[in-house]
């Protein structure tokens, strides 16, 4: 029997939302392009297939001795309106609050934040 | 250790759906991370590593093997040393020696003992002038000292002649 993993609450794409996890140890912005046909989750919690491509911007940061990721999936390819919304949140963020959020981070787990691709709550 | 990997800079983060070409290229850096052990001099990082004792042979020393499978130790190449509890330590020693065997078989080694017991083994064969290097890991559980001694001995008797020079280091990895 396969182990049970619970993809609707571990594995859900969100569009336009920036999600926090542990450092990636890159220099700068990164993007991936994902092609069409990936599942994710509107803001009304409904499932939908994307019926174009997913582009994941992620870009590492640091506060006090803390590194870690902040990444977004969106349908929009500006790196620009990315990576300014990335920085914008990262600069409001505290040491013990991102110790907190990625003190579980693995592949399966990762955080949320509140704030939306313009960086925006 | 630093090691650089095939493929550096790959980066994911959850969600990502990888291509097979990513997938290949994760292997391959497992690959190569997995090829590095057993430890050679080749990737070992000795700046990271605390020199905790270092002898050499003062004079030559001949040892006979008077039977089958027999390992003598070289006097010169034993050692107490201080040691830290919960440490982990990498002997290593390095010999210059001469063998003659009673018979055509000329396999022997060498072998490294802490406390007696086996903790590295190097075996070759040949009866001219080698140079030989050993490796024996020690994790050091609660002693304060330990006892490391470098033996050799072989399939057949024979007569060994360690040269001086011959050293033995123990270093704690840090």
């Amino acid at each position: 029997m396969l182990p049970y993993i619970n993809y609707n609450e571990t594995m859900d794409i969100v569009i336009d939302t920036i999600a926090i996890w542990t450092a990636n140890f890159q220099n700068g912005l990164t993007v991936r392009k994902n092609p069409a046909g990936l599942r994710y989750k509107t803001k009304d919690g409904v499932y939908a297939i994307a019926d174009k491509p997913i582009y994941r911007f992620a870009k590492d940061y640091k506060v006090g001795k803390t590194r870690y990721t902040l990444f977004v999936r969106t349908f929009d390819d500006n790196v620009g309106v990315a990576e300014k919304a990335l920085d914008k949140v990262a600069k409001g963020l505290k040491e013990d609050f991102v110790k907190e959020k990625i003190a579980n981070a693995d592949v399966y787990n990762f955080e949320y934040l509140d704030f939306n691709i313009k960086g925006e709550k | 250790m630093a090691l650089t990997l095939p493929y550096p800079s790959m980066n994911f983060v959850p969600l990502d759906v990888l291509t097979a070409a990513e997938q290949n290229q994760l292997v391959a850096n497992i690959e190569y991370i997995a090829n590095q052990f057993p430890i050679t001099s080749q990737n070992i990082d000795w700046t990271t590593m605390g020199l905790v004792f270092s002898g050499a042979t003062s004079q030559s020393e001949t040892i006979t093997q008077t039977a089958n499978y027999q390992y003598k130790v070289i006097s010169g190449l034993t050692s107490t040393v201080p040691v830290e509890p919960g440490g982990k330590y990498l002997i290593v020693a390095a010999l210059s020696l001469n063998s003659t065997y009673n018979n055509g078989n000329t396999d022997f080694g060498v072998n490294i003992l802490v406390g007696g017991t086996n903790k590295g083994t190097v075996l070759t064969g040949g009866t001219s002038y080698q140079s030989i290097v050993a490796f024996g890991e020690v994790d050091v559980i609660s002693s304060t000292q330990m006892t490391v001694e470098v033996s050799i001995g072989g399939r057949v008797p024979g007569t060994y002649t360690v040269y001086t020079g011959s050293s033995l280091r123990v270093f704690r990895v840090k």
